[in-house]
């Protein structure tokens, strides 16, 4: 089974850390001699500026807005997992489908549908749930970004006047569905409110019964691969 | 079909067929015909919702799309005009004409290779349309049509993307061959009204406002 390669999600609501995560655990499997591709949400070269530009637009359909995200996870598909895959290489997806179904279900699309829409693309190997409660998170894009965006606070879930507490509860809201969805086998949930070293390690253990043998220590064949940066 | 319990609610009336089938002049005359009777109608085109129809295009002009994305951001776009545009009108009493609808994915998704359950649960939030005409028309006559107005087919409408023939021409028709096929199916499943569009137009549109008038009686409007 070495031949094929193995595709693991990091699934998590704003301000977890999961592209910290995700960067200092490709760099790690990679030392460890796997072959390692990164890829992310809204990480196809068509959509990626013009999703990132609906975001922070009301006048677009929730619905509209998800069927987006699934296209951009089609190429991304398409173009970047499928083809690492079948080159035997380790994917690290920065969120994958949890994320899409978690959001649209926060704002009323029935996430049946929503599972059913990205039905086509493969389930991964096993996918990491980054878990912090909302004040936490909250902190954390405080410190790293100078504005929050009307749709962390909620925009299309909930109409508070005051954005702060509609991020906390919109936030609030997203711990929960997120917390439904971890059943500690398909997928499992990772504390990370602790430090990026913890979770990191953390995030190895969970995943190392699921690694192939590392072909052999030092350079690896493939080595690192990032997918295409924002 | 329409009852006169949904007196209030507006209805809903599409056409579907090839490119060149001549089903938006069709749609053109019969909205004409529906303001000139003083009814409250509006208009809605596939492509058209003004967040998602820029970037499809743009995905279009970089030929990148599979038949999944192809597929996602034509449900997107549909999904925009759905929610904003078609149904808070008929929720008002607004009958909304659309330049195809469902069908236009069942068929086109459908000649693309996608399973046609799948397309149908894209668009499953979408209510049926009270009346659909299918314009008929053989690719040969779509193609003809086409070049009369430009000068050559668009990479996607040729189904250039599917790799069936390297010659524009060629790939078209056996693309909208397999469209056609598509339709059939789904005008037969569906109830569409077939017209036959290779007669006069006048000939067509006086098929499709009996229906329509048909279709408005029924309603008690």
């Amino acid at each position: 089974m070495s031949a094929a390669g193995r595709l693991f999600a990091v699934e998590g609501p704003d301000g977890v850390g999961r592209t910290t995560l995700v960067r200092a655990l490709a760099e790690q499997l990679a030392a460890a001699g796997h072959a390692v591709t990164t890829v992310r949400l809204r990480g196809s070269p068509g959509l990626r500026g013009p999703l990132r530009s609906l975001q922070r637009r009301a006048d677009i359909a929730e619905r509209a807005l998800f069927l987006l995200y699934a296209a951009d996870l089609a190429d991304v598909y398409a173009h970047e997992i499928a083809p690492a895959l079948a080159e035997g290489r380790v994917v690290l997806a920065d969120r994958y489908v949890m994320t899409p179904v978690v959001r649209a279900e926060a704002r009323g699309i029935d996430p049946a549908w929503a599972c059913d829409v990205l039905a086509f693309l493969p389930a991964p190997q096993r996918t990491l749930v980054l878990q912090a409660e909302a004040a936490v998170r909250l902190r954390r894009m405080l410190m790293r970004r100078r504005f929050l965006t009307p749709r962390e606070s909620g925009l299309g879930a909930t109409y508070r006047r005051d954005p702060q507490a509609m991020l906390v509860r919109y936030q609030h809201l997203m711990d929960e569905l997120f917390a439904r969805r971890v059943d500690g086998q398909a997928a499992v949930g990772l504390d990370a409110s602790v430090g990026p070293r913890d979770l990191l390690s953390a995030a190895r253990r969970a995943l190392s019964a699921d690694l192939p043998a590392p072909p052999k220590a030092g350079v690896p064949p493939g080595g690192l691969r990032e997918g295409v940066k924002a | 079909m329409a009852t006169r319990r949904d007196r209030r609610r507006g209805l809903l009336i599409a056409v579907e067929g090839l490119d060149g089938s001549g089903k938006s002049t069709q749609l053109e005359l019969l909205h004409r015909f529906l303001v000139r009777r003083g009814l409250g109608v509006h208009r809605s085109a596939w492509n058209s919702s003004p967040a998602v129809h820029p970037l499809t295009r743009s995905l279009k002009a970089a030929r990148r799309l599979t038949p999944e994305s192809f597929a996602l951001v034509h449900a997107a776009d549909f999904a925009d005009r759905y929610e904003r545009e078609i149904a808070p009108r008929l929720r008002a009493g607004i009958h909304v004409l659309c330049d195809r609808y469902v069908g236009t994915a069942l068929a086109r998704d459908g000649a693309r290779g996608l399973d046609g359950a799948f397309i149908a649960r894209l668009y499953d939030f979408a209510r049926a349309a009270d009346l659909t005409f299918y314009f008929q028309v053989p690719p040969e006559v779509a193609a003809a049509r086409i070049l009369r107005s430009r000068p050559s087919f668009s990479y996607y409408e040729a189904g250039l993307d599917l790799g069936l023939a390297q010659d524009p021409t060629t790939s078209f028709l056996r693309f909208q061959g397999r469209v056609a096929a598509h339709y059939a199916v789904i005008a037969e499943r569906m109830d569409y009204v077939v017209v036959d569009a290779t007669r006069a137009l006048r000939l067509q549109q006086r098929e499709v406002r009996r229906r329509v008038l048909g279709l408005l009686a029924e309603a008690g409007l």
